[in-house]
């Protein structure tokens, strides 16, 4: 099980939950592709410029690895403070 | 006094003010930054923030940390606003305390250089034409790699 969470943008088509992992899933990308998966809105929110993503609370890429119990966020582009 | 405290209510830059003030008695210059939301006149508009709660306060932190190690510091605050808010009310307060002005100056600069373009917020306006989300300007983006570029210290 993952928590998936999503700011800004995201927040008006997807909503935060926890969710299995599919067991092919390893990296951030491999997420983002498995969720954009039949869902077109998604697929072309996670595309946008600007998007970040964190895991357990840090920033980080695409590349980076996603395991079993992993917090991780979908980020849109930051507005600043 | 938190070194970093986002909150849902509104706050009064003057209290903080004189808190941190008295938190740092011995240091000889102290500087305060406060943004407002600002008023467009004719235009009903609000100003809803949201943010990455626990992430957001630690990546204030480790700008903080970063300006620490930059300037000479006895201390360093952040309050920052989230939630709906209305035209006029105080948004965020940046204050640092050091020894010599210049220190205090330049931190607090920096500072609100990284919270308007990369500080994990992101804003939601709702006027008379609906909502949208709001990016940073070029001129953030600008002002932030003025301290990229900079040699001195």
């Amino acid at each position: 099980m993952i928590k998936l969470m999503f700011f800004g943008r995201f927040t008006d088509i997807a909503a935060s939950r926890d969710s299995e992992l599919p067991i092919e899933i390893s990296t951030v990308k491999d997420l983002a592709n498995w969720l954009g998966k039949g869902d077109d809105p998604l697929r072309h929110a996670l595309a946008q410029k600007g998007v970040r993503v964190a895991v357990n609370q840090v920033m980080t890429d695409f590349d980076a690895p996603v395991v079993d119990g992993d917090e991780v966020a979908f980020m849109s582009a930051l507005s600043g403070g | 006094m938190e070194i970093v405290s986002i909150t849902l209510e509104p706050f009064d830059p003057a209290k903080l003010t004189r808190e941190f003030r008295a938190a740092f008695p011995e240091a000889g210059a102290v500087t305060n930054f406060t943004g407002f939301v600002r008023g467009e006149a004719g235009q009903v508009s609000a100003l809803e923030l949201s943010h990455y709660p626990g992430m957001t306060e630690a990546e204030i932190e480790r700008v903080i940390a970063q300006a620490q190690s930059r300037w000479d510091l006895k201390g360093c605050h952040v309050t920052h606003r989230v939630g709906k808010m209305a035209a006029g009310e105080a948004i965020v307060f940046v204050t640092a305390a050091s020894a010599h002005r210049r220190d205090a100056f330049e931190a607090v600069d920096f500072v609100m250089d990284y919270l308007k373009s990369e500080a994990p917020f992101w804003k939601k306006e709702t006027g008379q034409d609906g909502s949208h989300w709001i990016e940073p300007r070029a001129a953030d983006k600008a002002d932030l790699n003025r301290w990229t570029s900079e040699t001195r210290k």
